[in-house]
């Protein structure tokens, strides 16, 4: 094994801080019936309310898990507090053979893996009815967004000072024909929408802002034809016209031109779950170490499944990503990865002015941009007024997302101090996802 | 650019259909830009509009300028920060319900000179905020790091090196702009230094004071109390509310020389009479009358309608007054009101409830004497009160004080004092009763001679109730409540393998749901103390 687990990097895999503490409860040996360990693998049994105890396995080398406890949370209390067992006290996890059931999940796991390629390799699409569905969406999505931009100016021909006094429904019904439409991802904006007229100062600024964008989207998708590939694939996406992981895999294995494949030392900067709806979001920022290149793993399950696999703050490997097709691309998936080596300091920039340069840059390239990552590797927490900021040493500044709980603990990691913060820039508040300092890589906890 | 911006933002504002004609551009750059724009009528110029120039200003954005100075950064930690498998005991203390542990927690951590990591400091100092009993413990653990933290929260103030000075305008300022919780503390920490100042700087907002918050900003008065305060107290006395009439009755009655306690001392002297005949104590009751003239004459009548409603909520006394009527619970209000120095010019608090023992007014005697006792913190009167009680407490027919009110006297005393007084009366007798639940108002952990008492005291009772009938054994007759403290209480050395044994067999017995948490809290206890006790000794 060449990572060490810690403490602090198992529960930077919780989901949220709930599950945080009650894994943490669980985090006692004197709860667990069976308690083992090899170098690949970790399990447990845990009484629960049930008659028989839930049985908790860890494949040490992703990390997966897997728990035969109902719960939807991703890992769930089980799986973190056998970890958290394994990593503070391990002395109380003997070293010996996996029993039969951890045997069958280990063997499952790599058959899968190999099944899975077979499966794509022999998946076989029937053309004609695929196209048919395609021109089915197309159609679909097409008069979604006649009457989207009918509905933008019909916003803009009453005025922003009349739209203020329309209730929700104003907005959620528009949101309802798109869901329709089959454009889910424009449903979603409209509905954020519908908050920012009561948002405070400034409100119909922020407003405008989206609407503009949102008009130039429309404008651009019903002319998409005549815009270059990569404009295109932005367009669809951003309308929540989504490629599969599979279908980008093949394009990638076709080398098409628009699929970037990149290989390099990929740092796990951060790592973010949140809940939509029903759908749980796993968002995984990576950094090349040699291309400096940012990467956002997104994994998405139902609140009653699991997310597949995760990465671990603090860690890094050698492995190959795909990049989606887009304007300024940031998201990938990953096609290969070999095991955790141990983390070395991370790139970022040296001032916020850079940082924001760069933003900048990403903004002129792709304005419907929404999360921007930003690692600074020199910048010291502190207060204005309420707002806590970070700040550098030629005196800028970036305020801190309202959202963020932590401030104080990243007053205390700092002591006033340089430090390396990683975080989301939204374009005006920047929400931190880890600290790093002294060779340690800290994640912030996010309230649940 | 904003110029242009703001235009934009009018016009959508307003509404196309109000405003027909589009707006027009001033700055050259913009309108090159917005040229570009593919606009078949006003609205979607607008929008068109609208995202370029947002998208334009997104990406040319600025930092912005810090204005506020950045604080002096930390100095090194001097201190190393503790091991990291240290760490994993303080998190199942906040997460397993262990809080009582974590003094011990710290003092063990200070055993091995090394201090608590900077991520921990925040959750940590906001404990000690609310916990002010732990923080002779925590503040030795935070290191340089949280001194300097502390210095930034004034929440934190407590934890500082050397809380700064703050010359009057400062303290002006944070008592003006501080929560409820913080000002508290302002207070009493001002009382302690300067009490005269401290109470003008409450004179001067003390009218816009909440109700709540006058009563609470009161009781602050506690600390430096003395004959100054006596009028802003006696001011307190004719107070809308009842709380703040109640805390201003009972700081006067603190001291002896006040007007009020004068008054008090005065009725007193009038309905109790101890004398002395052939060298035994005799104590006289004359019951209060406040129709009686001399209560006109004395100027006693505020005082008492003050004081009536100082009781009137409390359930003990609303319980004694059906009990023993009106005149009855008038005599213990006043008892507890009057100074105690009134009753021992002749005689020692001891001698007087001896003598009170068995007599008609017990009850209303020794409850007045525990409130005066406890509100006056007389040591003298509070150590022969514990003492007095526990020579009764397997006496079967003797009317005991609550368990509750004689652990609040405890208290006040050193933990040597308070150990002492219960290995006085600790025996299998009273291990089944009532008096138990005061091993809970002693503070962890306890001494080794202590808990080896304890234990032996619950053997010898085990085995003395195995050979009664089966009904004793039942576990209820066990306090639960006893059995929490032991698991908190005990000192490390008997958790150890040796005596062990004998605290599992004690536990076994009881084998019920609501104990095996108990049981964990031990264990709990037996781990952080062997994990760092003796890695803490291996290492240096």
């Amino acid at each position: 094994m060449s990572v060490t687990w810690t403490t602090e990097k198992v529960l930077a895999l919780s989901p949220d801080a709930s599950s945080s503490k009650s894994g943490q409860q669980l985090a006692n040996a004197s709860k667990w019936g069976v308690l083992g360990h090899n170098a690949i693998a970790l399990w447990g049994e845990c009484q629960g309310s049930g008659k028989s105890p839930y049985r908790t396995q860890i494949a040490l080398t992703e990390p997966a898990f897997r728990c035969s406890c109902p719960s939807r949370k991703f890992p769930c209390k089980h799986g973190l507090g056998l970890f958290l067992i394994f990593a503070g006290q391990p002395d109380a996890v003997t070293e010996g053979n996996p029993p039969d059931w951890v045997q069958e999940w280990l063997e499952k796991r790599s058959q899968t893996t190999h099944k899975k390629q077979e499966a794509k390799a022999q998946k076989t699409v029937d053309p004609a009815a695929q196209a048919k569905r395609i021109a089915q969406r197309e159609a679909k999505v097409t008069a979604g967004l006649a009457e989207l931009d009918l509905f933008l100016r019909d916003v803009v021909r009453q005025g922003l000072a009349t739209v203020q006094t329309q209730p929700y429904s104003y907005w959620d019904r528009a949101a309802a024909r798109l869901v329709d439409a089959q454009a889910p991802t424009l449903a979603k904006q409209i509905r954020a929408m519908a908050g920012i007229p009561h948002s405070g100062q400034g409100w119909a600024d922020r407003l405008l802002t989206e609407l503009g964008k949102l008009h130039l989207l429309v404008q651009g998708y019903q002319r998409k034809d005549a815009l270059p590939e990569a404009v295109q694939a932005e367009l669809r996406s951003q309308i929540g016209w989504t490629l599969k992981q599979d279908e980008l895999l093949s394009l990638a294995q076709q080398l098409d031109a628009a699929v970037e494949v990149c290989e390099d030392c990929w740092q796990v900067l951060g790592r973010r779950v949140t809940e939509e709806e029903d759908l749980q979001v796993q968002r995984v920022w990576l950094q090349g170490k040699a291309s400096g290149r940012s990467a956002l793993l997104l994994n998405f399950a139902h609140r009653s499944q699991s997310l597949e696999s995760l990465a671990v703050p603090g860690t890094q490997w050698k492995g190959t990503l795909v990049f989606y097709p887009g304007l300024y691309p940031l998201r990938a998936v990953l096609k290969y990865r070999e095991e955790s080596t141990a983390w070395t300091e991370p790139n970022g920039y040296a001032t916020i002015e850079a940082a924001i340069a760069q933003y900048g840059m990403a903004m002129a390239q792709n304005l419907w941009l929404e999360n921007f990552p930003m690692l600074f590797t020199a910048v010291i927490p502190c207060w204005e007024g309420e707002v806590c900021c970070l700040t550098d040493e030629a005196g800028a500044r970036v305020s801190l997302n309202a959202e963020f709980k932590q401030a104080w603990t990243l007053m205390a990691l700092s002591g006033g101090h340089a430090v390396q913060i990683f975080g989301e820039w939204n374009g005006s508040t920047l929400l931190p996802l880890s600290l790093g300092v002294q060779g340690r890589w800290i994640t912030m906890e996010m309230p649940s | 650019m904003s110029q242009s911006w703001e235009t934009v933002v009018a016009a959508a504002l307003l509404g196309t259909d109000r405003q027909k004609t589009l707006p027009v551009m001033t700055e050259e750059s913009i309108k090159t830009l917005l040229n570009q724009v593919d606009a078949e009528n006003a609205e979607g110029w607008v929008l068109s509009a609208a995202g370029t120039l947002a998208a334009y200003r997104q990406a040319g954005q600025k930092p912005e300028r810090r204005v506020e100075r950045l604080p002096e950064p930390a100095e090194a930690e001097a201190p190393a920060l503790t091991d990291a498998a240290y760490l994993p005991f303080l998190r199942m203390i906040f997460t397993q319900g262990f809080q009582p542990a974590l003094p011990e927690f710290l003092s063990l951590l200070q055993q091995t000179g090394k201090c608590i990591p900077p991520e921990h400091l925040p959750q940590l100092l906001d404990w000690g905020h609310f916990h002010p009993e732990v923080r002779s413990h925590l503040c030795p653990v935070i290191g340089t790091r949280g001194e300097w933290l502390a210095g930034l929260n004034p929440k934190w103030r407590y934890a500082q090196a050397t809380p700064q000075a703050l010359n009057p305008e400062e303290w002006k300022e944070l008592w003006e702009t501080s929560d409820r919780t913080v000002r508290l503390n302002l207070l009493r920490e001002w009382r302690s230094q300067n009490p005269e100042a401290a109470r003008e700087l409450l004179e001067a907002t003390w009218k816009q004071e909440s109700a709540k918050d006058r009563a609470a900003f009161l009781e602050c008065f506690s600390v430096g109390l003395s004959l100054a305060d006596e009028a802003f107290l006696e001011m307190g006395l004719g107070d809308r509310s009842k709380e703040v009439r109640a805390t201003a009755i009972d700081l006067l009655s603190r001291q002896p020389e006040t007007r009020f306690s004068q008054q008090m001392a005065f009725l007193a002297k009038n309905c109790v009479q101890i004398i002395d005949v052939k060298g035994k104590l005799q104590i006289n009751i004359t019951l209060p009358d406040p129709k009686d003239p001399q209560w006109q004459q004395a100027g006693l009548l505020d005082s008492y309608k003050a004081f009536q409603d100082r009781f009137s909520g409390d359930l003990f006394i609303q319980a004694m007054h059906t009990k023993q009527g009106d005149r009855a619970s008038l005599l213990m209000q006043i008892i507890a009101l009057t100074p105690l120095s009134v009753w021992t010019d002749a005689c020692t608090p001891e001698a007087i409830l001896t003598a009170s023992t068995q007599h008609e007014w017990e009850k209303i005697l020794t409850q007045g004497w525990f409130l005066a006792a406890h509100r006056q913190q007389n040591d003298a009167w509070s150590w022969a009160l514990l003492r007095w009680s526990s020579q009764n407490f397997t006496k079967k027919d003797q009317w005991q004080l609550p368990w509750q009110t004689l652990g609040q006297l405890l208290s006040k005393f050193s933990q040597n004092q308070q150990e002492d007084w219960i290995k006085s009366w600790l025996s299998p007798e009273v291990w089944a009763r009532e008096q138990l639940e005061l091993l809970s108002c002693l503070p962890y952990p306890w001494s080794l001679s202590l808990s080896q008492r304890i234990l032996e005291t619950a053997q010898q009772f085990l085995s003395k109730s195995q050979t009664q009938s089966k009904k004793t054994q039942h576990p209820a007759i066990w306090s639960v409540s006893a059995l929490k403290s032991m698991a908190f209480g005990l000192h490390p050395d008997v958790l150890s393998q040796a005596s062990g044994g004998s605290l599992e067999e004690i536990y076994s017995h009881l084998h019920v749901p609501e104990l095996e948490r108990i049981w964990e809290v031990l264990k709990f206890r037996q781990q952080m103390y062997q994990g760092m006790v003796v890695k803490g000794d291996s290492s240096g």
